[in-house]
């Protein structure tokens, strides 16, 4: 009986009273200003650690750079040159058909949502949470440069990496595309087919999303580019998000699934795009 | 109070490291979760009650950087440290093989409970998968990345930290 003593008894209530009011919080999905306003003040004060040492870390692996690696540095630098004067020259060509896409476009009154036409901010990625069941990532944008909850945020190279959760002042943080919470209407790219369906993230480290609820009957093989549809509202459409790998019947053969690659490794992630209009 | 302190300010620490350095690690999918660690330790060298109210930090603010607040991850850290506070007395802080073993458990223990408690992964993932690819390479990294930041934590704590506080 000694074990059930007094003050193990209040410290086993007061435990018990805690768990309870974090699983109501969270299953009734319950929102008190006072939370939030506690998780953002915390969220602020510990963000400039994160912007600090990934400053200090991006300055040394300079110095270490610029003393070991500089040979290779030249060489990279004559190979970008070379690539840059062949992607003047496929620009200015480029450049036509966009000109007469847009005359085209006039002509039949259609709508031009086009990736020119994207507000963009660039951000450096300071962190990763630290969980490997969720994907999100830290940046060194926030409210301050103008960022807001649920901004598409895109590499460089034009992909869908994922969307903005939570802002700080100074920083946000991002749901990635293979989060197991994301979802997003996406539509095959190609001349012949228009499939659509819902792309998710998959839990585990699979590098793989899946694409669910696409028709039984729709047209979606091997190799296809998915992007996004643009349906929703909340992503621009025509952004890429991966290629088809795998394509399979689902629900009793009454829709289509397919595993799609989506070559977005967290490693390679250091500076991306958030779109802040569209 | 010298001990939490010290539990905090290497809290702060580890959430910091881990954030921004450890993903960069060679098989950083898989961990290592040291902030279960310094939890783990807060509670099997000072008691339940102080693994109760560091697992209670440590979910909060690893909540806070995952975007979820109070979420998941504050409930499975509690339990955690109140669990490691039960071992208090009960195996000595110096049996490391031991310790090795109880931290593989612990880490299996508490990653079975992120998966039991996440719908979107429980409903979309075999357990066997699960436990192949995630749960016991995991527990194994834990393991041996995370006894050496318990052997750093015993030699660092405050000289005679290791008499629980509470007045029982």
């Amino acid at each position: 009986m000694d074990f059930f003593n007094d003050f193990r008894i209040k410290i086993i209530i007061i435990f018990l009273l805690v768990l309870i009011s974090i699983l109501a919080v969270n299953i009734f999905e319950l929102d008190f200003y006072i939370f939030t306003w506690l998780e953002n003040g915390i969220y602020n004060i510990m963000s400039p650690f994160f912007n600090l040492l990934d400053s200090t870390g991006n300055y040394l692996s300079g110095i270490y750079q610029s003393f070991f690696q500089s040979r290779e540095l030249l060489e990279e630098n004559q190979r970008l040159r070379q690539e840059l004067s062949e992607q003047v020259i496929i620009n200015i060509s480029l450049n036509e058909v966009a000109r007469e896409n847009q005359r085209m476009r006039e002509m039949y009154n259609l709508d031009s949502a086009h990736i020119d036409d994207l507000d963009l901010l660039g951000s450096r990625v300071t962190g990763q949470a630290p969980s490997s069941w969720e994907q999100r990532i830290m940046i060194n944008k926030g409210s301050n440069q103008g960022v807001e909850e649920r901004f598409p945020v895109i590499s460089f190279n034009g992909h869908l990496v994922g969307k903005i959760i939570n802002t700080g002042v100074n920083s946000s943080q991002i749901m990635m595309v293979n989060d197991p919470d994301f979802s997003v209407g996406a539509r095959v790219s190609r001349e012949t087919s228009r499939a659509t369906g819902v792309v998710r993230g998959q839990p585990g480290e699979t590098g793989q999303l899946i694409m669910e609820r696409i028709d039984w009957d729709a047209d979606i093989e091997e190799g296809d580019l998915i992007i996004t549809s643009g349906i929703s509202d909340q992503y621009p459409r025509g952004l890429p998000i991966g290629k088809v790998v795998e394509v399979f019947s689902d629900n009793f053969g009454l829709s289509k699934s397919a595993y799609i690659d989506y070559n977005l490794g967290n490693q390679d992630l250091e500076e991306l795009l958030i779109i802040l209009e569209y | 109070m010298r001990q939490k302190a010290f539990y905090i300010l290497a809290l702060f620490l580890i959430i910091i490291l881990q954030t921004t350095f450890f993903h960069r690690l060679p098989a950083a999918s898989y961990g290592p979760d040291l902030i279960l660690v310094v939890v783990f330790t807060a509670g099997f060298l000072s008691g339940s009650q102080t693994g109760i109210a560091i697992g209670f930090l440590a979910g909060f603010l690893q909540g806070i950087l995952l975007g979820s607040g109070f979420g998941l991850y504050t409930i499975s850290r509690m339990l955690i440290g109140a669990a490691a506070g039960l071992l208090k007395g009960n195996v000595y802080k110096e049996s490391l093989a031991l310790l090795c073993l109880i931290l593989f458990f612990v880490t299996f223990f508490h990653e079975i409970l992120i998966f039991l408690l996440s719908e979107q992964v429980i409903l979309r993932v075999g357990f066997q998968t699960v436990l192949v690819n995630r749960l016991l390479p995991a527990s194994f990294y834990n393991m041996l990345v995370g006894m050496l930041l318990y052997i750093l934590m015993i030699y660092l704590i405050p000289v005679g930290g290791f008499q629980d506080e509470q007045k029982n």
